[in-house]
């Protein structure tokens, strides 16, 4: 079911490999392994995608309006026209944008509990680190 | 874009490594439900050989268990979830189909009840038949009364014709055909007439042709609302729950025919032969075998009718 014009939060929390797709996908539009790669990267190695989860997740996400294959192709040299491309949809980014923000709730909450340093804190604590 | 394809390529004798690897990796997608596999195959496992690729360069061939290793769990997990969701989406198109398809816990009470009410009327024609058969005061009593003889008869021909009104039940429940349940049924009758009054052939034919025609009333009696009940369950129900309710239907029929000749069989004998009548007596009670029996059948029989009343108004998807 598509839900690109009802409300982000319907569909949060996101799937831990859903949002990372998001995520590569901000930057611009990227086929199926440059998705893969880049959330690797961005998480440094802690996200390492395989093909099933990968796939399985373009599915829920264009499923939901969250992304779309795109038409357009790179320069010819560039292209590879068996490949599939994916860009993240206005929907998509709104729910990309929410999923960000509960995130950022969680990790507030996680420092008012004193469960995180608090960010100006911890700075503080580097710094002295440092200096020491 | 971000990523374009790379034009680097693994050293020349990890190209059969890689191929291998692909190939067993296209077999193994085979483990995903056909419309996963045809949507995404392909892609999929281009990702893979991607993978291989930029593993075997940056790795060499160590690096190529840990990427199988990953990619292997990958897949069973990924392959075994679609498979699960595939199901769910199979029980739930099903499901859909239910109220056409589906035999509703209804119509089985009322095949039940219907099954318990004949069990009982049959024990309470038995009882009549085995106390008035075997007493020496059975011929003065039918002298007295051509009544006697006549609901006697009644009771008889009810219980068996309810006997393959009950069959009619069973084969429509197991056998999807009505044309060969009909035909079973045609000879089934026939056999049961032969066996029940066959003999008065040779000694009485008159008697014989009587009774038959008798009997074969009482099959289109029960047949009729039968029909026209299974004709109007099937706007509801599939043929074959239709066609059993229909049944249930007609032995009820049967069953209410059996026992009102029983009530009015033991109406008739008391004030001609009370003798007779207190045969069926308990001993040292007022309880009689043939009133116990009438009374479970007339509670079974309104509890069959109960429910075949109840699995007619049934919603269709129960």
């Amino acid at each position: 079911m598509r839900h690109d014009t009802g409300d982000p939060g319907a569909l949060l929390p996101l799937p831990v490999a859903a949002f990372h797709i998001l995520l590569a996908l901000v930057e611009g539009e990227r086929h199926g392994y440059a998705i893969m790669q880049e959330t690797a990267r961005s998480s440094a190695g802690k996200v390492n995608l395989g093909p099933g989860t990968l796939y399985r997740s373009l599915r829920r996400l264009l499923a939901d309006g969250m992304i779309e294959e795109s038409d357009e192709r790179p320069v010819a040299e560039m292209d590879d026209e068996r490949r599939h491309y994916y860009r993240l949809t206005p929907f998509g980014l709104r729910v990309a944008r929410a999923e960000a923000q509960r995130l950022a709730d969680l990790v507030r909450m996680a420092q008012t509990k004193q469960l995180l340093p608090q960010p100006g804190l911890e700075s503080g604590l580097l710094a002295l680190e440092g200096g020491a | 874009m971000a990523h374009p394809p790379r034009s680097t390529r693994p050293p020349r004798d990890a190209d059969k490594l890689m191929v291998c690897s692909e190939w067993l990796y296209l077999r193994l997608l085979r483990l995903y439900p056909d419309s996963f596999q045809h949507a995404y195959g392909l892609r999929m496992a281009r990702v893979f050989r991607d993978s291989c690729r930029d593993t075997l360069q940056q790795r060499g061939l160590g690096g190529l268990p840990g990427l199988w290793l990953h990619t292997l769990l990958d897949l069973l997990l990924n392959a075994g979830l679609e498979r699960w969701l595939a199901l769910k989406e199979g029980t739930h198109a099903m499901a859909a189909h239910l109220p056409v398809r589906a035999f509703p816990l209804r119509l089985w009470l009322a095949l039940v009840a219907t099954l318990i009410a004949f069990v009982v009327a049959l024990v309470a024609s038995l009882n009549l038949y085995l106390i008035e058969d075997s007493s020496a005061l059975t011929a003065a009593a039918y002298n007295a009364s051509p009544l006697l003889r006549f609901s006697y008869d009644g009771i008889y021909l009810s219980a068996l014709a309810a006997g393959v009104a009950v069959c009619a039940i069973a084969g429509y429940a197991l056998i999807r055909r009505a044309l060969l349940v009909s035909a079973g049924l045609a000879v089934l009758a026939l056999l049961v007439a032969l066996g029940g009054f066959g003999g008065l052939l040779v000694r009485h034919p008159l008697t014989f042709l009587a009774l038959l025609a008798a009997f074969s009333g009482l099959l289109l009696v029960s047949f009729f609302p039968g029909r026209a009940v299974m004709t109007r369950a099937a706007r509801r129900l599939a043929p074959q729950p239709a066609a059993v309710l229909g049944a249930c239907t007609g032995a009820g029929v049967l069953l209410f025919v059996n026992v009102a000749t029983l009530v009015l069989h033991t109406l008739i004998l008391n004030p001609v032969s009370h003798e007779l009548y207190m045969q069926g007596q308990l001993a040292g009670t007022h309880f009689n075998f043939s009133l116990i029996a009438m009374v479970l059948a007339a509670i079974t029989l309104l509890a069959s009718a109960l429910c075949l009343s109840r699995a007619l108004r049934l919603p269709a998807h129960q």
